[in-house]
């Protein structure tokens, strides 16, 4: 029987044309995806959900201590949560009302220490604009130390500073000199 | 001025007829026997109480308020009333309580042998009973001489309570000087670690007090509240273990007994004066922790100084707890 070999050479032709196709096509694609990290792969609208957090803040108002709790941007590091939970703090509390948080005061640094102290440096607004008795003084200092010892993990203890200097007290009653939680026994 | 004055006394007489018990010679059924005399002379009135009992004499204390004296006595007693007084009078338990309708000063003397208790009233105007300083405190006298530091909190950049035009380092200035004026007048021992507008640090007061050998210290301070609050040292509380930077400074310990007496002492005048309860609190104040003697923070409302009569009355009731505490 003869051959068509006209027929013969057309289906070779066909065979490698189709398989030339497939063989680009798989590294064509291989090349611009097969690289890329998974994680990049998410979505813009669940970054934002997954970068906040939820912190307590306690305040002094009206001779007691009240907690709210505020969204903010994920915590990171040590110093980055207390950044993050001090400016929330010096915003006062929802009702600024009858707030004790001197007003104007800003955060000037914070550093963490080796020794689990965590060292809050204030504008000297903290000082000049607070004018209450020792149980308010009590209570800034208290909310204070309380906000960040609640939210952050790893500080043992803080510490004052107004304008990167050690202070006797903020307010005329309670030492500010040495870390606050001795300063911050309970009353009775 | 003499004409003015008007005096009825209710007089008590207690007449016992047991014999003597085994408790004392000068004591019948558990009471202490005392008597009273009364006498006029140039527009002062002299009120003597006697007793065969000296400590009872010393133990009482004399209050006063705009129109009132008040004997306290520190146990019960028999009174004998020796005269026919003018005063409206009456003895409640174990309180002489003389209501004279107007405005006086007192002068009080304790004299021995036999022990009494004498006081002199003298009527004033309004204007002379509510300077401050001016208006004589009843119990100036029974105030041994005893060292006394005052602390006017705040000075200098610390302000303070500001409430309208009212510094609290104003106020508590004004208010130690005159207390000291009024202790000074009667040669009591008295000292102020500050007396101009000048900042000093905590450890400076405490510093002073200490220097000076105080046997009380007193800080003022104001409060916003409506309350008088009168602090003292939550030192005892310390693990006697614990060494951190309020235990090293922790003076109070060994004299934290008294602290809590003058505290009770100055809040009951406080509390006789104006009729309010007032707050107790025990905080780790560092400036308390490091005075070596009996000490207390005291807060005074701001709406009580509000005037030149509610300064003297805080004033009153300030020297009036200082008296308590010295003769328990």
């Amino acid at each position: 029987m003869p051959i068509n070999r006209r027929r013969v050479l057309w289906v070779l032709v066909f065979i490698l044309l189709f398989s030339g196709g497939i063989a680009g096509g798989f590294f064509y694609f291989a090349g611009n995806f097969g690289n890329k990290p998974k994680g990049e792969t998410i979505s813009e609208p669940q970054k934002q959900v997954d970068d906040s957090s939820f912190i307590r803040v306690y305040f002094p108002s009206e001779g007691r201590l009240i907690m709210e709790e505020r969204r903010v941007k994920r915590l990171g590091s040590v110093t980055i949560s207390a950044e993050e939970i001090v400016e929330e703090f010096l915003k006062g509390p929802s009702n600024r009302g009858k707030s004790d948080v001197p007003s104007g005061t800003k955060v000037l640094g914070l550093y963490f220490g080796t020794d689990g102290i965590l060292y809050v440096d204030l504008s000297d607004e903290f000082r000049r604009n607070f004018h209450g008795d020792a149980l308010s003084e009590f209570l800034l200092l208290k909310g204070l130390y309380e906000s960040i010892i609640s939210n952050v993990t790893g500080v043992d203890d803080v510490k004052i500073l107004i304008e990167g200097k050690e202070m006797e007290s903020i307010g005329g009653h309670l030492f500010i000199l040495y870390p606050l939680k001795n300063a911050l026994a309970e009353i009775r | 001025m003499a004409a003015k004055l008007f005096f009825i006394i209710l007089g008590i007489s207690v007449l016992v007829t047991d014999f003597p018990t085994f408790e004392s010679a000068y004591t019948m059924e558990g009471k202490t026997e005392v008597s009273m005399r009364f006498s006029t002379q140039e527009g002062v009135h002299r009120i003597v109480f006697e007793s065969q009992d000296e400590s009872f004499i010393k133990n009482t204390v004399v209050t006063s308020t705009q129109n009132q004296i008040k004997v306290q006595f520190p146990s019960n007693l028999s009174l004998t009333v020796q005269g026919n007084p003018d005063i409206e009078a009456s003895l409640k338990g174990r309180m002489y309580v003389i209501n004279l309708g107007y405005p006086f000063k007192t002068k009080l003397l304790l004299l021995t042998s036999p022990p009494r208790l004498s006081i002199d009233i003298v009527q004033v105007t309004k204007e002379e009973s509510s300077q401050p300083g001016g208006r004589q405190s009843s119990s100036l006298l029974l105030i041994p001489n005893i060292r006394i530091v005052i602390d006017p909190g705040h000075g200098g950049y610390d302000l303070g309570i500001l409430s309208g035009e009212l510094k609290e380092k104003e106020a508590t200035l004004s208010l130690a000087r005159a207390m000291e004026s009024a202790l000074l007048k009667k040669n009591r021992s008295v000292f102020l670690t500050r007396r101009a507008d000048q900042f000093l640090s905590l450890t400076e007061r405490a510093m002073f007090a200490n220097q000076k050998s105080a046997d009380i210290f007193i800080s003022i301070h104001l409060t916003p509240s409506q309350d008088f609050a009168v602090y003292s040292s939550l030192t005892e509380s310390a693990p006697s273990d614990t060494v951190n930077e309020y235990s090293i400074m922790a003076l109070q310990r060994r004299v934290i007994e008294k602290s809590k007496a003058l505290s009770e002492g100055m809040g009951k005048a406080i509390k006789d004066e104006f009729k309010k309860d007032v707050i107790y609190r025990k905080m780790e104040l560092p400036l308390l922790s490091s005075v070596g003697t009996a000490a207390i923070m005291i807060e005074v409302p701001v709406g009580t100084i509000s005037d030149q009569a509610g300064k003297a009355r805080v004033v009153d009731a300030l020297l009036k707890g200082i008296a308590l505490y010295a003769n328990q």
